[in-house]
């Protein structure tokens, strides 16, 4: 598999060169994938967090709303 | 009135491209601003922004993050995840995110920095919002800005991500 290259320009000449990544550089670049992937799945389950709270409030009103709508019926 | 002049700008070609230095960045100028559309050839969010190769930086500065997701919201990061990077695992083909960034008196030995950093993204596949970042930047670094690297978390920039740097003068 190519090694990732890490593009260097230099804005005093204009010159462009490219450096592969050293073992280090490649550590780190693994670090910060799955860092990136727990921040993805970090991101998703909030989000389905949200939506299952605002659909259990969604719940809650329609049954508070048909309760009292049988009160009302009762009391006439 | 202040005038852009182009620095350097780059556009990948290759597809192992794992970031873009620019570096010896001259000094004659009041403000840098830096203009991106970036994309990211595999499941990676966010790029980073490294200020003279250092990752020093990190809880020396303040974040302002206006995003979709209060998960967004972060203390401190080994660099600045500053702007959201379109996706190639999970959003259409050719989207790109843009960015644009400003870095005023970043040749100043004496002054602290500051960067304004604004980006976002449209939702065209599977990511459930749409996102824009604003972050405000401020560090108690001073020393002149002469090196700044882009650098996907993890993974590489697609083919047609762009950088240009401009200098403003005042």
């Amino acid at each position: 598999m190519e090694r990732p290259t890490r593009v260097v320009v230099d804005c005093s000449t204009g010159i462009t060169t490219l450096v592969e990544l050293s073992d280090e550089e490649m550590a780190q670049r693994k670090i910060d994938e799955i860092a990136s992937t727990q921040r993805r799945e970090a991101q998703e389950a909030e989000t389905q967090a949200k939506a299952a709270a605002k659909a259990s409030a969604a719940v809650a009103v329609t049954l508070a709303q048909v309760v009292d709508s049988l009160v009302v019926q009762e009391s006439q | 009135m202040a005038n852009f002049k182009l620095i350097a700008s780059h556009n990948v070609t290759g597809s192992s491209t794992a970031s873009i230095t620019f570096s010896s960045i001259p000094a004659t100028y009041e403000t840098l601003v830096i203009i991106g559309s970036a994309r990211a050839s595999g499941d990676t969010d966010w790029f980073k922004m490294k200020l003279n190769n250092t990752g020093s930086y990190d809880a020396r500065y303040a974040f302002s993050n206006t995003s979709s997701t209060a998960s967004d919201l972060q203390a401190s990061q080994p660099y600045p995840l500053v702007n959201p990077l379109a996706d190639s695992t999970q959003l259409m083909a050719n989207l790109f995110t843009s960015a644009e960034i400003y870095v005023p008196n970043y040749s100043s030995s004496s002054q602290n920095k500051v960067m304004i950093c604004t980006g976002g993204e449209a939702d065209e596949g599977s990511h459930t919002n749409a996102r824009i970042s604003q972050w405000d930047v401020a560090s108690d670094r001073t020393e002149a800005i002469t090196r700044i690297d882009f650098e996907p978390q993890g993974n590489n920039f697609a083919v047609g991500t762009t950088f240009t740097i401009y200098g403003l003068e005042a």
